[in-house]
């Protein structure tokens, strides 16, 4: 069980505690996947790191559109992450004759 | 670093698209998840990369429906020394790499794929394992973890607010 006192608002700076997010909706593993990110104090670098602020949607199937594959790293790490894309090349998703239903993200990392 | 939920990865649909190479040539590590490649499979090997890969293999019945899930990293060839596998699962759920060589801090990269809720191939363990896992990384190094979770977080907060 994490103690109160590792929680990370001590760590993780104040214009990051905020993780945005197109997709409003919360279905799936998303219970799970988020007591994984509070157990092991690991976060979401969508919607908080520059390239994606907004979260952009990952995921464009005929179901809808979606956030689903995401990075994840600990407060340490994050100095060395300088940029998170989602790349909405309708090479790449969503046309007719694309490659796949999601799109490509890229992180940039020294 | 690219994250990609490729939706079926073949040596055709990687090397005969040259705007595929040309998402691929600017970063140094590829992480492709949902490759539908089988066990038995040798993963397509893009010029100027070295692959790490874990396949999904049969169902509990033994039987494939079709070729699904599957993850393959393709490390750029002058990483390829200082990259190794640490972990797969054999569920074909994920796999780590351990990057960086003796002398510097290494980083592990964990890559994920987890089938939807209600799939047959969906595991309520599987979230438990990743955790242990995370947990015995980073008494090892950094950790970075990647992939297509199935998981829509909405803006819920991703740590214990003590507010």
């Amino acid at each position: 069980m994490l103690l109160v006192s590792q929680a990370i608002e001590d760590t993780l700076p104040n214009d990051m505690l905020e993780c945005q997010n197109r997709d409003t909706v919360t279905v799936g593993w998303h219970r799970e996947f988020l007591d994984l990110c509070r157990t092991t104090r690991l976060f979401i670098l969508n919607g908080r790191t520059p390239g994606n602020i907004s979260g952009e949607y990952t995921c464009l199937s005929n179901k809808g559109f979606s956030t689903v594959d995401y990075f994840l790293t600990t407060v340490d790490q994050l100095e060395g992450v300088k940029r998170l894309e989602v790349n909405c090349d309708e090479k790449y998703s969503s046309h007719k004759d694309a490659h796949s239903d999601h799109r490509p993200l890229v992180l940039t990392i020294t | 670093m690219c994250l990609w939920n490729i939706h079926g990865a073949t040596i055709t649909k990687l090397e005969t698209h040259e705007h595929l190479l040309d998402l691929f040539q600017h970063v140094d590590v590829v992480a492709l998840t949902e490759t539908h490649h089988f066990p038995s499979d040798t993963f397509p090997v893009l010029s100027g990369f070295y692959c790490f890969d874990v396949a999904r293999p049969m169902t509990p019945q033994g039987v494939v429906r079709k070729h699904s899930g599957g993850i393959a990293v393709l490390v750029k060839e002058t990483w390829a020394n200082s990259t190794a596998v640490w972990k797969t699962a054999r569920d074909g759920t994920r796999i780590w790499l351990r990057l960086g060589n003796a002398f510097q801090r290494s980083l592990f990269l964990c890559i994920v794929y987890a089938a939807p809720q209600g799939s047959p191939y969906a595991d309520n363990s599987l979230f438990k394992h990743i955790c242990q896992e995370v947990g015995k990384a980073m008494s090892l190094g950094g950790v970075l973890l990647a992939g297509d979770f199935n998981a829509r977080t909405c803006t819920n907060t991703d740590f214990i607010d003590c507010s």
